[in-house]
């Protein structure tokens, strides 16, 4: 690890202040994500950004636009929360899922949709094309976690898969992000802060420099919806997901009047898929063919030379997945 | 008077013969029905309030007084020469007290002469290319990256199957594949005509099995301190055996055994990466003398993973015959197994196939295969693990064939006598083992296991029941030695050179002298871990221990109990062997009004101390063993391949049970290892490099305690009379080895597929399960 300079601000606006007049600044939050990579000097932040003392920055509240939760806010806070696990509950699971108590107890919800990717190229002493170099190692290597979707190199030269869950489960709950930054305040839906990287932008968000996420911010659905999130992992417990499946559904009766489903480490960003989505709208809950939206769901896909098994590992997630939102497919999550 | 005495110890697979001076005889064998004060009950660890307080000190808590940190530079490169190293900024940081490379490493004689510490030819990714010692880790680190390194990078190999093709590069001077010392390729070994049988056999299943290179992951890294006072050398070590350690150390260094001390009071972990000297402590050492201060070099875990050991990769292709009645007529066995690029010999991956059941015809072959990887070390049941996997899988598949209970088909090809060996066994209650650990999991040992699909199912879950047996060695041996003091208030002192490397050594030891001694346990300090107090003991490895160094303990508290007593005998006018010693007191036997404390007749002879010594003797012409079995039962998701095991029920014979709660312990603890090994854990290599991609606890699947199952297990507690006088054997190995056959096994009862290849991920049962989809619906 390169020695760095630390700042300690106590507000956003000192937050994205400092950042501004130091080249190189890096925000540090729970330090989860970013603490380690230092260590591996993977990132070498010649400045940090301590915000964690900025307390208003961690809160969850429900007022008419919907339910704001700070960015600072921890993901153990976010699972436990009431309101998130009555009518988000897709975050609640996609929170409590992901890696462990102690990292939850630390990491934030802001620091978690900002994390990088695990690729272990990218995350060991690999020159790889997301670290600037020319080629991405895992794309002819050891790729069994990594994509299955955009790995046509003219679509996404990096095949690392996203390992957000709640980043999946925002996406599906049709969430927003606030955003600090030189220029005032912006708010960017979830499907634009996440973009597939390119030569000029090798980074999976789309976050302007030096800005700070403040907020998410989940909207009020009309009548009633129901969500989901389940993951695929190597072990129990602390893994990042080998794929991760997120729904919601607004309910008319007993029609599905809207649908939405997010995937996690399936592609290098969290991704919709529309014409699973679109089989799904219409139809009375047990009246759906869940063989055929898994079919739509998967068939974009184009594995790796070591990870096919992603395709039926998304049909029987996606099967689980929409048990828990009321259809009855016999996909149970839980053993007998 | 003395006797000279030769014994065959077997020890990790391998047997040695070893020579017994015989002083006196041993104390006569604690009889089966024996009743113990301390022996057998389930005492609380001795040292368990020093280890949860953080009072223990570890090798990484020492800390001496202008002591120094170490790191070290190792090679990115599979295989490369060294065309150049410039380590001059290094040696101008601030803070940077020594540099050590190849240009100016004093000559040791590492690996006995045959390899160099810092080599011009680096052959893996994380062989040593220099060291630096610095006043603090920080600053040691940073010097690294100063150090200008120029590699010609040379062919390698890192696919096993690669490195036996014929007209491979050679990586090694000695060749690809491991010779004995007559030239030979592999370890051949063969009873019966197996092709002869095979060809007349009724059934005969023909598979291949492999198993993944898997990491020790000791929760504390391998690592040294090192100081020279004068011209002694003392290292505090992480180690499975301070004895070897200091014998290595005085080779390489061309030392008097006596001018080095090794110690290792705690230690947080040790599976076999931890049986003898590596590099580090030689760097420690060099960097120590050449400093003049204490120097400390703890691996990190990346280091860890890449250098200190693990087990090797195998690929097993077996095949078995059976009549159609289910007698087993043929084994034959064919082993590669991954030794790393400096491994000396291969696992005993054939012990099962020779041993486990009755069969006359039997042929083996184990190669050993060098690439450009990490040395493989003993780990945890070498060679047993990797081998019941193949074979109790095999024997599934055959029970499948035949249409046969594997529990019926495992009574009626039960072996009475070793099979090597033509030997009767010093006990075996192996069917006691089978009966007791079905009853466990609520089934009858007399009706036939669910057949496959059968044991239940909802949604996508099924649900699956396996069983697989196991074999081990465990019965210890000499040499060992021991010693008992009496002080003058009538406490004890035992001074041993053992380790206790987590398992619970010095508890178990401590109610073995305090037994015999018939004293309090709280009145005996056991001092171990320190070659500078304590006589000869051997490594902790092999589930050796306690039937290695229990009956030395016993020994010398038998010596000292003897001469206590004619001592108490003199000033209480009764002949010794009318009195007895317990709890602390002397009476004469039948008349408990007579006691006199232990205490009171030490304070009459002042400062003259009782001093017990004891050894280890011979075994027995008997071959020693310990058996058991596992039943596993496991659900299974047919659309995720999520599989959760639900409970593992294992009873074990392990001949008398020093202490039933760390029993409990050990057995627990190496189910949760056969459970990684059998599901997640698997070292990921990048053949185009020879990187490792996860030498680290994110990305090397090690179980959490959410992948526990409900573990029920239990000792059959039947002394060993026969293998030595506690009546004892090992528990460490024995409940590690059958657990993933036994896993495996249940997956192919839920789900009628069957993973050859472990460990049996999402990813491989998804496979299976794609490739034969009619199985399962």
């Amino acid at each position: 690890m390169d020695n760095f300079r630390y700042i300690a601000i106590s507000s956003a606006d000192e937050a994205v202040q400092a950042l501004q007049q130091a080249p190189q600044a890096h925000f540090l939050a729970g330090g989860t994500d970013l603490v380690p990579l230092m260590k591996d000097d993977i990132v070498r932040p010649a400045t940090l950004v301590d915000i964690s003392r900025w307390r208003a920055g961690a809160y969850i509240r429900k007022d008419a636009d919907g339910l704001k939760i700070g960015a600072l806010t921890t993901l153990s806070a976010v699972a436990a929360n009431p309101d998130v696990r009555g009518e988000y509950t897709a975050l609640a699971q996609a929170c409590s899922v992901a890696a462990t108590p102690q990292l939850r107890n630390m990491g934030t919800i802001g620091g978690n949709l900002l994390q990088q990717t695990r690729c272990w190229y990218y995350r060991g002493p690999y020159h790889c094309w997301l670290k600037g170099g020319d080629a991405c190692y895992a794309r002819e290597g050891e790729n069994e976690y990594h994509s299955v979707f955009f790995t046509d190199p003219a679509v996404s030269r990096c095949v690392s898969a996203h390992p957000s869950d709640p980043a999946a489960a925002l996406l599906a709950l049709d969430a927003v992000v606030r955003v600090l930054g030189a220029n005032g305040e912006v708010r960017m839906p979830l499907e634009e802060l996440y973009a597939l990287p390119t030569d000029q932008r090798r980074s999976f968000v789309t976050l302007p420099e030096g800005a700070l996420i403040t907020d998410v911010v989940l909207p009020v659905y009309a009548g009633q919806s129901r969500s989901a999130y389940v993951k695929a992992m190597a072990r129990a417990s602390w893994s990042f997901a080998l794929a991760g499946v997120a729904i919601r559904v607004r309910l008319d009766g007993d029609r599905i009047a809207e649908a939405r489903i997010a995937l996690s480490g399936v592609a290098p960003i969290p991704v919709r898929s529309a014409p699973a989505e679109a089989l799904l709208v219409g139809r009375a809950l047990n009246t759906v063919d869940a063989g055929q939206v898994a079919e739509a769901l998967v068939a974009g896909a184009e594995p790796l030379s070591e990870n096919a098994y992603k395709i039926p590992l998304l049909r029987g997630l996606l099967r689980q997945a929409l048990d828990l939102v009321g259809m009855n497919t016999g996909g149970t999550s839980t053993p007998t | 008077m003395v006797k000279v005495v030769k014994t065959r110890v077997e020890i990790e697979g391998r047997i040695h013969e070893e020579t017994v001076v015989v002083e006196r005889e041993e104390p006569p064998a604690w009889e089966a029905d024996r009743r113990f004060s301390v022996v057998g009950r389930p005492v609380s660890r001795v040292d368990g309030a020093e280890r949860a307080s953080g009072a223990a000190r570890y090798t990484a808590d020492v800390h001496l007084p202008g002591m120094l940190y170490a790191a070290v530079l190792r090679s990115p490169h599979a295989c490369a020469r060294i065309k150049l190293i410039d380590t001059s900024a290094a040696e101008a940081l601030p803070g940077v007290r020594a540099v050590l490379s190849r240009s100016n490493v004093p000559e040791v004689l590492w690996r006995g002469g045959t390899g160099k510490l810092f080599d011009d030819e680096v052959r893996f990714v994380g062989d040593e290319v220099a060291a630096v010692a610095a006043d603090d880790p920080d600053t040691a680190r940073d010097a690294l990256r100063l150090i200008r390194v120029e590699y010609e990078p040379l062919p390698f190999i890192v696919d096993m199957a690669e490195a036996v093709r014929p007209g491979a590069t050679h990586i090694h001077p000695k060749g690809n594949v491991l010779r004995d010392n007559k030239g030979r390729e592999g370890e051949l070994y063969t009873r019966g005509d197996v092709e002869k049988a095979l060809a007349s056999a009724d059934v005969v299943v023909e598979a291949t099995y492999r198993t993944p290179t898997a990491l020790h992951n000791c929760l504390e890294t391998h690592g040294a301190v090192a100081v020279w006072e004068g011209d002694e050398l003392i290292v505090w070590e992480s180690t499975q055996a301070i004895f070897g350690v200091r014998r290595q150390l005085a080779q390489v260094f061309r030392m008097p055994e006596n001018r080095v001390r090794v110690i290792c009071e705690y230690m947080g972990g040790g599976f076999g990466s931890k049986l003898g000297l590596q590099k580090h402590t030689c760097i420690a050492a060099l960097l120590a003398r050449q400093t003049g201060r204490p120097v400390k070099l703890m691996l990190d875990r990346r280091e860890e993973n890449l250098v200190s050991g693990n087990r090797g990769q195998t690929i097993q292709h077996i095949r078995l015959g059976a009549k159609r009645d289910g007698t087993l007529v043929a084994i034959d066995l064919d082993v590669q197994y991954g030794i790393g690029i400096h491994g000396t010999w291969a696992n005993p991956v054939a012990g099962p196939a020779q041993e486990l059941y009755r069969c006359p015809n039997v042929r083996t072959m184990v190669r050993g295969v060098r690439t450009n990887l990490g040395t493989h070390q003993a780990f945890r049941a070498p060679g047993f693990v990797e081998g019941t996997f193949a074979l109790e899988c095999a024997l599934d598949e055959l029970c499948a064939k035949l249409g046969m209970d594997p529990l019926e088909f495992r009574r009626k090809n039960y072996a009475h006598k070793d099979q090597v060996s033509g030997q009767e066994y010093s006990a075996k209650h192996l069917l006691e083992c089978y009966a007791a650990a079905a009853r466990q999991l609520g089934l009858d040992p007399d009706t036939p296991l669910p057949s496959t699909g059968s044991a239940g199912r909802r949604g996508a879950w099924r649900r699956g029941i396996g069983m697989a047996t196991q074999i081990w060695s465990g019965g210890g041996g000499p040499p060992a030695h021991a010693l008992v003091r009496l002080n003058s208030d009538g406490t004890v002192e035992v001074q041993c050179g053992v380790q206790d490397i987590g398992t619970g050594t010095r508890t178990a030891l401590t109610q073995i002298a305090a037994e015999e001694l018939g004293v309090p346990l709280e009145s005996v300090r056991f001092r171990l871990g320190d070659t500078g107090a304590g006589p000869f003991a051997p490594a902790s490895g092999g589930s050796a221990t306690i039937a290695s160094v229990g009956p030395a303990v016993r020994a010398a508290a038998e010596d000292a109990r003897r001469q206590l007593l004619e001592v108490a005998s003199f000033f209480m006018e009764v002949p010794a062997d009318r009195l007895e010693v317990t709890d602390g007191f002397v009476s004469v036997e039948g008349r408990p009004e007579s006691r006199r404390s232990v205490k009171d007749i030490l304070a009459e002879i002042g400062e003259f101390m009782i001093t017990g010594k004891g050894f280890r003797g011979p075994n027995p012409r008997e071959v020693l063993r310990t058996w058991g079995a596992q039943f596993a039962e496991v659900e299974v998701n047919v659309d995720t391949g999520e599989v959760r095991v639900l409970r593992i029920s294992a009873v074990h014979d392990l001949g008398r049970v020093i202490n039933p709660k760390q029993l409990h312990s050990q057995l627990c603890g190496g189910i949760l290892q056969g459970l990684g090994f059998a599901l997640m854990e698997e070292r990921v290599v990048d053949r185009r490099d020879g990187m490792v991609l996860n030498p680290n606890l994110q990305d090397y699947k090690v179980p959490t305690i959410a992948d526990m199952p409900e573990m029920i297990v239990s000792a059959l507690d039947r002394p060993d009379l026969l293998a030595n006088h506690i009546g004892a054997k090992g528990s460490g190995e024995p409940p590690i080895i059958p657990t993933a056959a036994a896993i495996a096994n249940a997956i192919y009862n839920a789900t009628g597929v069957r993973v050859r290849e472990l460990p049996i991920t999402r990813r491989r049962l998804l496979e299976a399960l794609a490739a034969s989809p009619t199985q399962h619906a």
